[in-house]
């Protein structure tokens, strides 16, 4: 019995904390959508990323470059005004944003500003087919991918 | 062949020209992720000057400055001096350091590779900047109380090559196990702030500032089973796991600092030696957050 409710407590205690706060987390509900839609974004982004690499290390055929140019091509589109998708506040809820998306607001715009460039630069290098600048193009724009990670994204609990 | 490559492993390199060996030792430095910890994240133009908080369960430890500054550097060290720190927890003037600089690790460095360090050590540009105490709970400040945990847990010795594997799988046996240091992070801690034995490895959810840090053994479900050698030396050049995403945090930091600056084949070495380690099934994060939902 004693452990039953060892057990249990915690969940009680749990309850007991959030049980009041539910009707503050409803309030913000108009983030879940922006918030869910993001992180869309993020995973559609990593995706191709994630295959583009493959691609850029030469372990996937691609003579005529046609892969690489739509992974490069999808993951600029993706980066278009991706500081729009951080309507202050919205650090509420499931997300890892930081709230000093919004304190540094213009380090932050900076920051995603400078990720766009670098899949442009990217584009531009995979339209040109040479194999060192794709690499460089492609290892800076992870670069900025990671400045922004370690600034203003949470680590997982 | 494995032989020949295992003797020259073991050869030290006193035959080579002083630049090389300074270039030896800057690799040393970024195997060894000195770099990460000895940089203040907010003045990377002070590098090496120290002053960067590394939160723990025991307290808050500000890293040292080590630029050659005369007065709040290392400057005035002989090779014998960071010997003695680097490979037996014991700063100059004979007291002991916390194990949250890990000498632990670095006691297994080999000879050519201290006096590399050392040489480049003494290349760096000099930065004046103060070093800040640490902030420890009374029975912490005595420093005593490391000597003690020396005598409990600290085994000083040179790394053995193992001539059971090959050179590849010992070059990454040597920086995982001598510099890179990785199981001092990647491993839960015992009370007394031992690396936890049987959890070699296998993540915790009480890392360094707090925050949790991957189980990095090849189990297929809780830890990086499913990675190849070449997913994880990209992931240590780059910083973007298998799955697209980029680290951010204090691993971001080490690859930005230490392994994106080694050559590729050491990379792969490491790679290969930690993917060759005993899977151990330790889920560190909670199930929801696998790689499939490392956005949310």
């Amino acid at each position: 019995m004693q452990t039953i409710i060892r057990r249990i407590a915690p969940a009680a205690w749990i309850a007991l904390v959030l049980g009041p706060a539910a009707p503050v987390h409803a309030q913000n509900d108009d983030f879940t959508g922006v918030i869910k839609y993001r992180q869309g974004v993020m995973k559609a982004q990593a995706g191709h990323m994630a295959a583009l690499a493959q691609l850029v290390r030469g372990r996937i055929p691609d003579p005529e470059g046609e892969r690489m140019r739509m992974h490069a091509r999808s993951i600029q589109a993706l980066l278009h005004n991706l500081a729009d998708g951080f309507p202050e506040g919205s650090d509420f809820g499931e997300t890892r944003a930081e709230e000093r998306i919004w304190e540094q607001w213009d380090k932050f715009e900076a920051a995603s500003e400078k990720a766009t460039n670098a899949a442009k630069a990217l584009t531009a290098a995979v339209e040109k087919g040479d194999r060192k600048t794709i690499t460089e193009a492609f290892k800076k724009l992870g670069k900025a991918c990671k400045a922004c990670h370690e600034d203003f994204r949470a680590e997982e609990e | 062949m494995i032989l020949a490559a295992l003797a020259a492993l073991a050869l030290p390199a006193h035959a080579a020209p002083p630049s090389e060996r300074v270039q030896r030792g800057e690799q040393v430095l970024r195997a060894g992720g000195c770099a990460a910890c000895h940089t203040d994240p907010d003045r990377p133009d002070q590098f090496l000057a120290g002053g960067r908080a590394l939160e723990t369960p025991f307290g808050t430890f500000y890293a040292p400055n080590i630029t050659p500054d005369p007065r709040h550097g290392i400057g005035g060290w002989r090779l014998e001096d960071l010997d003695r720190a680097l490979r037996h927890g014991l700063a100059p003037d004979g007291g002991a350091y916390y194990p949250v600089f890990p000498y632990t690790t670095y006691t297994r460095m080999s000879d050519e590779d201290l006096a590399a360090l050392k040489a480049y050590l003494d290349t760096v540009p000099p930065v004046a900047r103060p070093n800040r105490p640490h902030r420890l709970p009374w029975w912490l400040a005595w420093r005593g109380v490391a000597r003690l945990w020396q005598w409990l847990y600290f085994e000083p010795g040179r790394h053995r090559p193992d001539p059971k594997h090959d050179a590849r799988w010992n070059r990454g046996a040597y920086l995982v196990e001598a510099l890179a240091h990785c199981a001092e992070c990647h491993s839960p801690r015992t009370r007394l702030g031992a690396v936890d034995p049987r959890l070699r490895y296998a993540g915790t959810a009480q890392g360094p500032e707090g925050k949790p840090t991957p189980n990095i053994t090849p189990d297929r479900e809780t830890g990086i089973g499913r990675w190849s050698v070449a997913d994880l030396a990209d992931y240590l050049e780059t910083g973007m796991d298998p799955g697209g995403d980029f680290a951010g945090g204090l691993m971001a930091e080490v690859i930005d600092q230490g392994t994106s600056h080694l050559p590729a084949e050491d990379r792969e070495a490491i790679a290969t030696y930690i993917l060759s380690l005993s899977p151990i099934r330790h889920r560190v994060k909670s199930p929801k957050r696998s790689s499939q939902d490392e956005f949310d």
